[in-house]
């Protein structure tokens, strides 16, 4: 398996080629270029303001930068997501054509949206500013965790765009999936309003984790339990196994099937 | 070097792309095929040593692309093994990966990183293949706005400008105009030359025979053989038109005692030659003839069912390659084969061919290559030694030519 994460490595002046192209292809011709990704979740989360603020009010401090943050976070997974999962099957004719890794297609789907990721990250400014947040050591740990996010990306990912070229039904239940997934994760409200038991499982979801990781880091909100950032980065490590040892098996008969 | 061992390779048919969730539902336990199997090869074997050239030929449908793509690990085995030691370049489809809205520039730089090139050997080399595909002046260009064969050369002029150990081609492939085909040509005979291990795919079976040290003929996915190119495409050939005429009565015998006794023949035997005689200039019978005097060959063929517009042909093989070739016309020859026999005279001039050995091949075929009646393969050796003419005694071609004077010269 070593080999063939070489192999990936030999690669990878192709993954950074796709990765500049699709980055340029973007925004390639629109009037507002990479402004328009931002848009999206400053909208949604004005609606969640506007809803949870005078609608159904709630009590979450900082309310605007929680949700952002967990907007941000959850673009990043959901467009990596959907993105790989589709990546090898739109790729195909390319593969059957020259030989190389197949996995490239959604390790440069999902560094083309950490790029968009970080970049959008720079939205939190102002918000920052007006809460007057302070600038801790914990900032420090904020490349740590986008990271890990892009690898528990990664993983699933992988597999996914795998299971994609044998069952065409993976593309609609990941967007499915993904719908439910959102409600399923403390981006508009606070896990705190859970029952303790609850708690347990609803932690399971690994995205749960990395977005309190990430408001730990901001905001100073408190950061979740060990157990819980153990069962993400158990979850992260088989996720990145599995889909190796899939490609291992699987990557070069896909070109037979696609 | 290549080692192929009992390489079998599978496609499913009529695949059910979606696994429906309602069957899933309603026939949990059913089991679920994936259509039907395919294997486009099956039970390959053979070995390819470094610097020699490996030919493969079969029919449509043969197997001989998915050979290559398993060559190439695009496709992986499901049985057997492939192994393959060396870097690989493959030609099967040029400029794979092009995409329209970029300019040739980057192009190329996307291109060689799909071939596995690093980024800073195409830097390097990035000039050579701009001139080689000539086309500096649009190299900044959106590609759209190429001509298909401007892209073409552009693909080409990457995928050739690194020296790969072992070369894949597929002559299927082989598109484009004129000068395209032969900057192609001329690369893969360049590469030849400098040692480099090829496997070419190819239905020209005289390309085939005169450029491959091996050659392997695959049938419906498996291999029917593997060996010597001459003795493989001899194989081809007779798989292809039948060998109903050596399966007739006195199918050896016919050709007479002259004949080698291990030639190969084929041919679906409407018309079939019976005997083949060789004649020097004073009519007798004889293999060994004096270089520049004429030979004459006596055909006799028998008609057993009747054809129409069918002509003969007679060509000259020195070690391996084909020399010389005569047909005949077709006006010339009877309009209709009447059943029952008859007997053509070929007479030709050896002036030009130098001495030395040389095997022949007779075949009676109609005029478009679409039947052959009957084929014998390097049947009978020719001999030409030095003759007593004093004109024959050169090594090089007396051509027939003319000299016109404009200015001075003898007798003026």
């Amino acid at each position: 398996m070593l080999e063939r994460i070489r192999t990936i490595r030999d690669y990878r002046e192709l993954i950074l080629n796709f990765v500049v192209r699709d980055t340029k292809e973007k925004y390639r011709g629109t009037v507002l270029g990479y402004l328009w990704s931002l848009v999206t979740p400053l909208l949604l989360m004005g609606t969640f303001v506007l809803i949870f603020t005078y609608v159904f009010p709630v009590e979450i401090p900082r309310y605007p930068l929680y949700v952002m943050v967990g907007l941000l976070a959850w673009v990043f997974w959901y467009s990596s997501i959907q993105d790989a999962a589709h990546s090898i099957r739109i790729g195909s004719e390319l593969l059957k054509k020259v030989y190389f890794p197949a996995e490239i297609y959604p390790i440069a789907a999902v560094l083309t949206n950490l790029i968009t990721f970080c970049l959008s990250l720079l939205v939190l400014l102002p918000f920052l500013l007006y809460y007057q947040v302070p600038i801790s050591l914990r900032l420090l740990v904020l490349p740590g965790i986008v990271l890990w996010q892009a690898l528990l990306c990664l993983g699933l990912s992988m597999i996914l765009a795998l299971a994609h070229v044998y069952f065409r039904d993976t593309g609609p239940m990941v967007t499915t999936s993904l719908t439910l997934w959102f409600y399923a994760t403390p981006i508009f409200y606070t896990a705190a309003i859970m029952p303790r038991r609850v708690m347990l499982v609803y932690f399971l979801n690994p995205v749960s984790v990395i977005m309190e990781l990430y408001r730990w880091a901001i905001m100073g909100t408190p950061p979740p339990l060990k157990i819980h950032l153990l069962a993400c980065g158990v979850l992260t490590a088989i996720f990145l196994v599995a889909g190796l040892r899939c490609y291992l098996r699987w990557g070069s008969h896909i070109t037979k099937v696609l | 070097m290549i080692s192929v061992e009992n390489l079998g390779v599978r496609f499913w048919l009529e695949r059910r792309d979606t696994v429906l969730a309602r069957d899933m539902i309603l026939h949990p336990f059913r089991r679920r095929s994936l259509g039907r199997e395919f294997w486009a090869l099956r039970g390959v074997s053979f070995r390819l040593e470094r610097g020699r050239v490996l030919g493969a030929i079969g029919r449509n449908g043969a197997g001989k692309s998915t050979l290559l793509m398993a060559l190439a690990g695009i496709y992986a085995p499901d049985e057997g093994r492939v192994t393959v030691r060396g870097k690989v370049t493959t030609l099967l489809e040029v400029g794979a990966g092009f995409r329209w809205e970029l300019t040739g520039r980057e192009n190329v730089y996307l291109y060689a990183a799909i071939m596995g090139i690093p980024r800073r050997q195409v830097h390097a080399l990035y000039d050579r293949i701009v001139e080689y595909a000539g086309l500096r002046d649009f190299i900044d260009a959106p590609m759209r706005t190429y001509s298909t064969g401007m892209r073409m050369r552009l693909g080409f002029a990457v995928a050739v400008s690194v020296q790969p150990d072992i070369l894949l081609v597929d002559e299927a492939l082989s598109v484009g105009d004129q000068a395209f085909q032969n900057k192609a040509a001329e690369h893969i005979e360049t590469f030849r030359r400098n040692g480099g291990m090829l496997v070419y795919v190819s239905h020209d079976m005289a390309k085939v025979g005169n450029l491959c040290d091996d050659c392997l003929l695959l049938e419906k996915g498996r291999m029917v053989q593997f060996g010597k190119p001459l003795d493989v495409i001899a194989t081809y050939w007779e798989r292809t038109w039948g060998t109903t005429v050596s399966a007739l009565p006195e199918a050896n015998t016919g050709t007479g005692p002259d004949a080698l006794p291990s030639a190969r023949r084929w041919g679906s035997g409407e018309i079939r030659i019976t005997g083949f005689t060789l004649l020097d200039r004073w009519g007798r019978r004889n293999r060994v003839i004096e270089r520049g005097s004429p030979v004459t060959a006596e055909i006799r063929y028998e008609g057993r069912t009747g054809a129409e517009d069918f002509l003969f042909q007679v060509s000259l093989f020195r070690d391996k390659r084909m020399v010389a070739v005569m047909t005949s016309e077709p006006s010339a020859s009877p309009r209709e084969a009447h059943r029952g026999e008859g007997r053509v005279l070929l007479r030709f001039d050896t002036a030009p061919l130098d001495i030395g050995e040389y095997t022949l091949d007779a075949e009676i075929r109609n005029q478009e290559s679409t039947r052959m009646y009957d084929h014998l393969d390097k049947f009978v050796t020719l001999t030409f030694v030095q003759g007593r003419d004093p004109a024959s005694r050169c090594d090089w071609m007396h051509l027939p030519c003319q000299w016109t004077f404009t200015q001075g010269g003898p007798g003026i």
